[in-house]
């Protein structure tokens, strides 16, 4: 029988080359020594820890158990059987979590560290509203309040998961905000700024300065310690395989999904303990290309360049999606060890156009009967590509990540349903 | 009683002017067993404020600030400096780091941004008469620290913290006891950033680490109050370091 794990998976340890080091940009005062006022003590230190296995704090496991983990690991026959395909395709299922998708793994336990710490508020950022949902119900959980910096295009355009973070307790604000001295500037210039994940982090981190004793910043991505912590779904996919995929597929917006899906099954192979012939696909977005069209290179995670700069492949940290683009993984950079893992190819990397995704996402939704998520239909997309030439016996597993029942803004958008 | 942990001190070379500097070296050598000598570079793109200002304020940057401690300096020595910045000078640098009797050079930047150099630094190593030595982060990969081993170096030095002279809340028992288990005796262990109490000092030397580097907390007290009040702090951890 499949258990929550007891420990998440650092993949620092098992890198063939080292993870560079975060870095101040050569202006200003210190980030990295900023690091100290706006995140829970804990997580600075799973960022920097050089251990393999980091141990699952028994509440953050019991809490696990209680939102529905271990989630489903499924064959998808009526996909192979619509493909005409003999591959065999399997996916782990997170859309089963109270928050909809994956986001709530990470959430939990960055919400009970910023408990420990004394922290009465979790602050952060979210765009389609996934992150924020699963940060409101972390702390709802945990007895905290939640606050949120939502882009304000999807403020106004996805009031679905802004209600469930208010019905959850949360305040949420459309970000740029009159909140912080940063928003405030961006809405002299322009009073319909859209906004961008970016801006909402600068938001948020701003916020918490205000008030560092009280509130923490919980970030979404990128942070290696955000990929830890999704290791639970890898871990448990290692108990759940039937068979040595030959391909693992998961869609990439910060890099938390495909690194929490992928790393523990990664790392068994790097450290030559199986999965050989296992091939690692990460699915991104054309609004969003970094891994296919990006620079490897130092840079902020946030706009405003208020933390630390982390190499990484990025677009740049002013980078904003075009308007048209509806599906999701908008954000500029990938995590370090997701970028590292590209760059040596032992991670390969593709890029798809919102509209052959959500045409995907539609075949999986009448094959399979789950809509997917957005972003998680980039994934499908990929799986679809890679079985229709597969050869018989092909064993493709993949992420999705999360449902799509409130995604049907980007579903009308995309594929023309009014 | 011999020392059984080093006490190193990082200086960088010609900061605040070359007088003072050589001054520093020469009052420091009573205390510390080892000094590392940073080498003044328009971006110390590692470190850590302290240690950032210390680079922008010195008198002579780049490799000629090296020239000035030839002979000065009574202890072992290692010289510090970006890779980045010698890429296209190697043997020059390798030379001068010679000449002026270092032992070896650490670039910090070496396994970061040029992992694919680490064969052309140790042969350069080789060629000048120095001994390598290699500088990891705390969450290295462990078999990269098993193959930096085959170069036997002089020492590996574990950045205890994300760069010098800021101390984030990092349980450094726990990293230094993997890296200590990892190179199991077989080069020293020399650890630093953001290094600054005895109770510090007194922790490291119980993890039997063979060395402890001494920057930012240094370079502060000098600026407060002068080298007597730097060279009362390495007193003060030196008495730490003789009682183990």
């Amino acid at each position: 029988m499949v258990s929550v794990p007891h420990y998440w998976y650092n993949i620092a340890a098992d890198l063939p080359i080292p993870l560079p080091p975060v870095r101040d940009p050569y202006e200003g005062p210190s980030r990295i020594e900023l690091l100290t006022k706006i995140l829970p003590s804990t997580l600075i230190d799973q960022e920097f820890s050089g251990e393999r296995w980091i141990r699952i704090p028994d509440e953050i496991r019991s809490v696990y158990e209680r939102i529905g983990r271990p989630t489903p690991f499924r064959r998808a026959e009526n996909l192979e059987r619509y493909l005409g395909t003999k591959a065999r395709i399997y996916y782990k299922f997170e859309g089963v979590l109270p928050s909809g998708s994956h986001k709530l793994n990470t959430a939990i336990a960055q919400a009970y560290y910023a408990r420990q710490d004394g922290a009465k508020e979790v602050v952060t950022e979210t765009s389609a509203g996934q992150w924020g949902l699963a940060v409101s119900i972390a702390a709802a959980l945990l007895g905290m309040k939640a606050i949120i910096f939502m882009t304000r295009a999807s403020y106004i355009s996805k009031p679905q998961r802004r209600i469930l973070m208010q019905v959850l307790g949360a305040d949420v604000y459309p970000s740029p905000s009159n909140l912080t001295e940063f928003g405030k500037k961006l809405l002299e210039k322009d009073p319909n700024h859209p906004g961008s994940l970016g801006i909402a982090i600068s938001e948020s981190v701003e916020y918490v300065l205000q008030k560092p004793e009280e509130r923490k910043y919980l970030p979404g991505s990128v942070m290696e310690f955000v990929l830890i912590h999704q290791t639970v779904i890898g871990l448990e996919v290692l108990e759940q395989l039937p068979e040595e995929p030959d391909y693992m597929i998961a869609c990439v917006g910060g890099g938390s999904n495909f690194g929490g899906f992928t790393y523990p099954i990664i790392g068994m192979k790097l450290r030559e303990e199986g999965f050989e012939k296992t091939r690692f696909i990460a699915v991104e977005s054309k609004a969003a290309p970094k891994l296919t069209c990006g620079k490897y290179m130092y840079d902020h995670p946030d706009t405003s360049g208020i933390l630390p700069m982390i190499k990484m492949y990025t677009l740049g940290k002013d980078y904003v999606p075009p308007p048209i683009h509806a599906a999701g993984l908008r954000y500029h950079g990938a995590a370090p060890s997701l970028s590292i893992l590209v760059k040596l190819g032992i991670v390969e990397a593709v890029a798809y156009e919102q509209e052959e995704v959500m045409k995907a996402a539609q075949i999986f939704a009448k094959t399979e009967g789950i809509i997917p998520a957005p972003e998680s239909a980039h994934a499908i997309k990929a799986v679809i590509d890679i079985a229709k030439k597969a050869s018989p016996g092909t064993v493709i597993v993949f992420n999705l990540s999360g449902h799509g029942l409130l995604d049907t803004d980007a579903y009308s958008k995309v594929l023309g349903i009014s | 009683m011999s020392p059984c942990t080093k006490l190193i001190l990082y200086l960088t070379a010609t900061y605040p002017n070359v007088d003072t500097f050589l001054t520093m070296l020469e009052t420091c050598s009573s205390v510390v067993d080892m000094f590392e000598i940073g080498v003044p570079t328009e971006n110390p793109k590692y470190d850590g404020p302290t240690v950032r200002m210390t680079h922008r304020e010195a008198q002579i940057r780049g490799v000629d600030a090296l020239k000035v401690v030839k002979g000065r300096i009574s202890k072992d020595f290692v010289v510090m400096a970006y890779f980045e910045d010698y890429l296209n000078n190697l043997d020059k640098f390798f030379e001068t780091s010679s000449e002026i009797g270092a032992k070896s050079i650490l670039f910090p930047d070496l396994l970061f941004d040029y992992y694919d150099m680490v064969n052309l630094y140790y042969r350069k190593c080789l060629d000048y008469g120095l001994k390598p030595c290699f500088f990891i982060s705390s969450k290295f990969p462990y078999r990269e620290v098993e193959r930096l081993l085959k170069y036997e170096p002089y020492f590996i030095y574990l950045g205890l913290q994300a760069c010098s002279g800021i101390r984030l809340p990092i349980f450094i028992e726990r990293n230094v006891k993997i890296y200590k288990s990892i190179i199991d005796n077989n080069c020293p262990l020399i650890v630093g950033f953001a290094i600054r109490r005895p109770e510090d000092v007194e922790l490291l030397i119980k993890l039997n680490v063979d060395g402890i580097v001494i920057g930012s907390a240094f370079i502060k007290e000098f600026i407060t109050c002068g080298l007597e009040c730097g060279l009362k702090l390495l007193e003060s951890l030196r008495k730490v370091i003789m009682g183990c």
